[in-house]
């Protein structure tokens, strides 16, 4: 396993050498005496004096879309007994049937942890979330809308943000319980309703701490929290799955 | 047609054109918009077609769920959504769930691209009018249902024109010498959806 990770970011770094405006400059980063971006500058606020979230992040390694619960010990994930079931076959058949090796779409919240870059802007009534990985977006409402009365039930389901503090809150329901958290295969029903706390503490760091509410496969609310860090100087990439989607044929699961 | 051939002529030449007013008016295209109807680029793109094999596709490129190429991928029916931020505009496509960023920031076109999908996309605004150069493609998409082949030499130009709150106008200009004996013009038109939204299109899951 450890083995194919390694294959898929080296695919990724390779892909990287040849793309466009990856060294472009960051106009707005503030910079040390080096001419480097200053990831431990204070966290840029927007006109209205929130904390501005906005740029190109990234997670720190494969920590946890491996495992969204790598910082629990496995009791503390609060499993209904089908789930926890569900959970173990998912492990002993080596993830076979994890939607990604079909280059179905990561849900929320696995997004937050897919190890590419991500780029967050935020426009009037909405925060924005465009991701390198499928080449896909992510729309959040801050306008105040409601979940249409006819919404489809989908990978990224419907998600509205409001600011607490200087925590930028998001609330997602809708999800089409296809969902897995984690290639190890941590479930998700269509009863979840996912917390998300992007709260940035400097120009180059951020925590997402995810709050999992779901009755239908957890006893009880649980939260983890991610720690992805700003790339500045670049863009994202173009990242198409079906264009070279080798895992499929190899996937050698019990 | 005639302004969008001698644009061409001059290669990047919208980018310098004297008689453009560079930062003068920013429109706000900013809204859903949804195509009036399919565009078919076919009926101007097969007189001039010199090389039917440009794209050496076998069968329906969008049967395979890659990703669609440009202007495919707004030529309807699906809509499409405009955002407007101050260094770049950016497309979320309903089709694919896809996005494409056109950086308006006076960064130049990437000088030997990486072959893509969707290209590399600069804008500058003419006016009131955005205007979108792209380049960078590979050769495995179609420009429209039809099958209406390109090369990688592909070259398209977008003029974005809100003539009203409620209408879009898609200037679309083809650009292709190793496919096209000349350059052509087609105008898209679109429909704002006041109160639409688009919703999660994945392609995998509609694939028959």
């Amino acid at each position: 396993m450890k083995t194919a990770w390694s294959a898929i970011v080296f695919l990724f770094l390779a892909a990287s050498a040849h793309a466009q405006w990856l060294n472009y400059p960051t106009k707005s980063a503030p910079r040390s005496k080096d001419g480097k971006a200053d990831m431990s500058a204070p966290a840029p606020r927007t006109k209205d004096g929130k904390v501005d979230i906005t740029g190109i992040w990234e997670p720190n390694g494969l920590k946890y879309l491996i495992s969204i619960a790598a910082d629990l010990k496995p009791d503390d994930v609060p499993f209904q007994p089908w789930a926890a079931e569900l959970y173990k076959e998912r492990r002993a058949t080596n993830g076979r049937d994890d939607p990604n090796n079909q280059c179905l779409p990561s849900g929320v919240p696995e997004k937050d942890a897919v190890t590419s870059p991500f780029k967050i802007m935020q426009f009037p009534g909405e925060m924005l979330i465009l991701y390198e990985s499928r080449t896909i977006y992510r729309q959040i409402f801050t306008d105040g809308r409601a979940m249409p009365k006819d919404f489809k039930p989908s990978w990224q389901g419907f998600s509205t943000g409001r600011w607490d503090g200087d925590d930028f809150v998001v609330e997602t329901t809708g999800l089409n319980g296809k969902i897995w958290m984690d290639t190890n295969g941590h479930p998700l029903t269509e009863a979840a309703h996912v917390t998300e706390r992007f709260r940035r503490h400097d120009y180059g760091h951020m925590d997402i701490q995810i709050t999992i509410d779901d009755p239908k496969a957890y006893t009880k609310p649980w939260t983890i929290t991610e720690n992805p860090h700003l790339l500045a100087d670049t863009e994202l990439l173009e990242s198409v799955c079906e264009e070279n989607n080798k895992d499929a044929r190899h996937i050698v699961g019990k | 047609m005639k302004t969008g051939f001698f644009r061409f002529l001059a290669g990047c030449a919208v980018l310098a054109s004297p008689l453009a007013m560079w930062g003068q008016g920013r429109a706000d295209l900013t809204g859903v918009w949804s195509p009036d109807e399919v565009l078919s680029i076919a009926p101007r793109a097969n007189a001039l077609l010199i090389n039917r094999n440009a794209a050496e596709v076998k069968g329906d490129p969008d049967a395979n769920c890659t990703l669609s190429g440009i202007p495919r991928i707004e030529l309807g029916p699906k809509p499409f959504k405009i955002l407007q931020s101050a260094d770049e505009v950016v497309i979320l496509y309903q089709n694919y769930t896809a996005f494409r960023q056109v950086f308006t920031d006076g960064r130049a076109l990437p000088a030997d691209p990486q072959p893509s999908w969707l290209g590399y996309s600069v804008g500058k605004w003419d006016g009131d009018t955005l205007v979108v150069d792209t380049v960078g493609f590979n050769d495995l998409t179609w420009l429209d249902n039809a099958g209406t082949p390109h090369s990688e030499a592909l070259h398209v130009t977008e003029r974005f024109h809100r003539r009203d709150k409620e209408r879009l106008d898609i200037q679309i200009t083809i650009e292709d010498p190793k496919t096209f004996s000349k350059p052509f013009t087609v105008t898209e038109h679109a429909r704002l959806l006041p109160a639409g939204e688009l919703t999660e299109m994945i392609c995998l899951e509609n694939r028959k």
